[in-house]
């Protein structure tokens, strides 16, 4: 008997696994800028990542510290892994979901090139498949090094990776920016590091990592501001986990920590960063938060606007309200959460989207987005897409 | 010469102070009242508080335990000025009342003429007949740091105690009080004991964690207690308080920082388990509430788990739903009102079913209370939807 209904039939599906080629990996992307139409829109992707183990050994190699240097390189030959490398995360990151996320656990795939650096073909396979035309690169482990127990090390280890990052991988493609690692903890060194990389080709600004444990009000830290807002670089937040803070320790999953872990840490840089005046101290210093998704920023504009309306006695060097300024700040898209539309509305809004909201990808992590996360939202108008997709980073980068 | 600004007129203004009388210090609500007719409209405050601290030598003498008993009198009788025995509050860095800006805060030494009532009821029925309030759920204030007390037994002893004293002396002493008893949360079998003593006390209308704390609301040891307060259709909340001491909340150097998100963050961490963990699943009929995190921070996280679940449900697998849909049946109490962006309100309002989901909390009498008008003067809520908000949905969820 008929029943009605069509057969199934079987469709050829691509298995993605750790050795699948980015382009496979990322096949829709051509296919919805064709369909998107945003083939012809200026794209920058101002946080996409590289895997900064699989270049580990040669990364040691740029530490300046002879002794240093010598025991990095020595305990990277001795033992497996890269046992140099200060990773608090490892052995309870779940990000691939035990595998379902098959590409996120590792990159693999095929590079016969070898004209250039490995990453740099990675890195040239994904934007061409989203039609980004600039990317700006970030680490991964590293992001956690700001919790190195050792200080010295978190200026050793960032100085080698941003110097193997601008001598090595920014010459060999226009397209790849950095925004160069502060060593935040110590305030001198960070100085250092701002005067040393400023004018390296392909840097755009600096970044300080979301879990660096310390008050970013410190006056130890003016400096720093005053060089980048005088050399007008800009000074970015982005965001990471921290599974071991007293707090993030009561969550017993992964999607639990990475949900608020991610966030918080940005929330108490800004309210930091907001409490104690700093826009008012530094007014053409232009700050930047990535990756803790939109969300909290409405939250955060509300919260700390009716405290302060309150007791604003305890802010005195703000002249305009918290969120003010807030609004005045550039913020990065991924995760865009996407499940309540009326809400994002109101958030794209808050924040002034069409000149503060900046598109990234976080591409290869498990959570990506692609351009078309901002081509498909309803209520945006064609100007302000392109602006999110490209051309207020393109200003706030003189790209 | 004429200036052409006008002369000051004679109105004088009423300094507060520590000893001006309640009634005086929310005067502008009682014309309120008056004005909008609160009188007339059932309204429920399901957060106010009394300072515990100042009946704490008669708390002491309901404590079981003869020996904690003798060290706690002891204790208050040979240390004059110094911490109240078992509270451990961070006295020390308390600005809530930004240097005695907000002069009510500081301390309530307004007149009481001996009437036989205890003060607590005193004080608390001034403050209720000024707002227009029907019913006011009362919670400690100091208590609120038990949680992270070093010795979890002195949670256990001090909670009996206080919640003893307040259903013998004060919640039998107005009809119009009641009470989410104190449950020493670090102490699961306890807290289960707890609720089988003074469940069915009068006014008695559910339990309460304080968030101030470390522990796992996942973890298996609570499912009986969870199971118990499900079966006798008893609420429980999570009352958010402050740690200036967490590792994250060190950061700040502002009490305004801390307390803006750390009021917050308890219930962020606690909310996340509770949904995740598939409780509203094993306990579907279990009536949760979150107080005092004011409501911006309800659609950030629905926004946020509801997009990490959809990209790794596996890692949630009791539920059947998006976390932003259990959190939309769960109960809020809306102090303190973040009202500087009225779209976000609203919006924030549609997410949560403020309708039959919201509740109307004053928390006086803290730095930063709510009058009934706050939820009142909403321009985008209906006339039933008010009702509902400032006391409808508590009648039903407590059955008052």
């Amino acid at each position: 008997m008929d029943s009605g209904m069509e057969k199934t039939r079987e469709l050829p599906i691509k298995e993605i696994d750790v050795y699948t080629d980015t382009r496979d990996i990322l096949a829709h992307g051509p296919k919805q800028a064709k369909d998107g139409a945003f083939e012809d829109y200026y794209i920058v992707d101002i946080d996409s990542h590289h895997s900064e183990t699989e270049s580990w050994a040669d990364i040691l190699t740029w530490i300046e510290d002879p002794v240093v240097r010598e025991h990095a390189l020595t305990t990277q030959k001795v033992r497996s892994g890269n046992a140099y490398l200060y990773s608090p995360g490892g052995g309870v990151a779940h990000q691939d979901v035990a595998g379902r996320i098959p590409h996120q656990a590792s990159r693999r795939e095929t590079v016969e090139e070898t004209d250039v650096h490995r990453d740099t073909v990675m890195a040239r396979r994904a934007m061409d498949s989203m039609g980004v035309d600039h990317t700006i690169i970030f680490p991964t482990p590293l992001l956690a090094l700001a919790e190195h127990p050792q200080i010295e090390m978190q200026v050793h280890l960032g100085r080698a990776y941003s110097r193997w990052m601008t001598e090595v991988l920014l010459p060999q493609e226009d397209r790849l920016k950095a925004l160069v690692f502060l060593p935040l903890h110590d305030a001198k060194a960070a100085l250092r590091v701002v005067r040393d990389f400023a004018e390296r080709p392909g840097v755009v600004g600096f970044m300080v990592t979301g879990q660096t444990h310390k008050g970013v009000y410190h006056e130890d830290l003016m400096p720093i501001y005053a060089e980048l807002e005088e050399r007008g670089l800009p000074l970015a937040f982005h965001a990471g986990f921290n599974w071991q803070d007293t707090s993030m320790k009561l969550i017993n999953r992964f999607i639990g920590m990475h949900s608020l872990s991610f966030v918080i840490c940005n929330m108490v840089h800004m309210t930091n960063w907001i409490i104690n005046g700093l826009p008012e101290r530094f007014p053409n210093l232009k700050v930047i938060w990535i990756e803790s998704g939109l969300a909290w920023v409405p939250f955060m504009m509300q919260r700390l606007d009716n405290e302060y309306m309150m007791r604003s006695s305890e802010a005195p060097l703000l002249k305009r309200k918290p969120s003010e300024y807030m609004a005045e700040m550039f913020y990065a898209s991924q995760p865009l959460e996407r499940g309540h539309p009326a809400a994002l509305e109101v958030t794209l809004k808050m924040i002034n989207a069409e000149t503060q909201l900046m598109y990234s990808s976080d591409w290869p992590h498990w959570d990506f987005d692609m351009p078309s996360v901002i081509t498909d939202l309803p209520f945006l108008d064609e100007q302000a897409k392109r602006n999110i997709l490209g051309k207020t980073a393109k200003k706030l980068f003189n790209l | 010469m004429d200036s052409g600004v006008e002369k000051g007129g004679d109105n004088v203004l009423e300094p507060i102070s520590i000893d001006t009388d309640t009634r005086d210090i929310l005067a502008h609500a009682r014309s309120e009242a008056d004005k909008k007719n609160f009188d007339d409209m059932l309204i429920v405050d399901i957060d106010a508080h009394h300072n515990e601290r100042l009946s704490w030598d008669t708390i002491i003498q309901y404590i079981d335990d003869p020996v904690i008993r003798h060290t706690a009198t002891e204790y208050q009788n040979l240390r004059p000025g110094s911490q109240t025995f078992g509270l451990n509050v961070d006295s020390g860095m308390r600005y809530q009342d930004v240097g005695g800006r907000i002069p009510h805060q500081s301390a309530r030494r307004e007149i009481i003429e001996s009437s036989g009532e205890p003060n607590d009821v005193v004080l608390a029925r001034r403050a209720y007949e000024s707002m227009g309030i029907d019913y006011t759920v009362i919670f400690p204030t100091p208590m609120l740091f038990l949680g992270i007390h070093p010795q979890v037994e002195m949670e256990v002893a001090l909670g009996r105690a206080y919640n003893r004293w307040l259903c013998d002396e004060i919640l039998s002493a107005d009809d119009k009080l009641k009470a989410m008893l104190f449950l020493p949360f670090n102490d699961p079998k306890a807290s289960l004991e707890f609720v089988r003593e003074f469940a069915g006390k009068k006014g008695v209308i559910g339990f309460m964690v304080t968030s101030t704390r470390y522990r796992k609301v996942h973890h298996n040891d609570y499912m009986p207690l969870y199971a118990e307060l499900q079966e006798r259709g008893l609420p429980l909340s999570f009352h958010a308080s402050s740690n200036w001491g967490d590792r994250t909340m060190s950061q700040f150097d502002r009490f305004i920082s801390m307390h803006a998100i750390s009021f917050v963050l308890c219930n962020i961490v606690h909310m996340t388990n509770w949904v995740l963990s598939g409780l509203p699943e094993r306990f579907p009929n279990l009536d949760v509430i979150w107080i005092e995190s004011g409501l911006a921070w309800i659609p950030f996280l629905m926004q946020r788990l509801d997009n990490e679940y959809m990209m790794r449900s596996s890692e949630a697998p009791l539920l059947k739903r998006r976390p932003g849909d259990y959190i939309r049946e769960m109960y809020f109490s809306c102090q303190p009102m973040e009202l500087g962006y009225p779209k976000a309100v609203e919006c924030t309002f549609d997410m949560i079913n403020a309708e039959t989901q919201l509740l109307f909390a004053s928390d006086w009498p803290h730095w930063d209370f709510d009058t009934p008008s706050v939820i009142y003067d909403l321009p985008f809520l209906s006339e039933q939807a008010k009702r509902n908000i400032l006391g409808l949905n508590a009648k039903r969820l407590f059955k008052l």
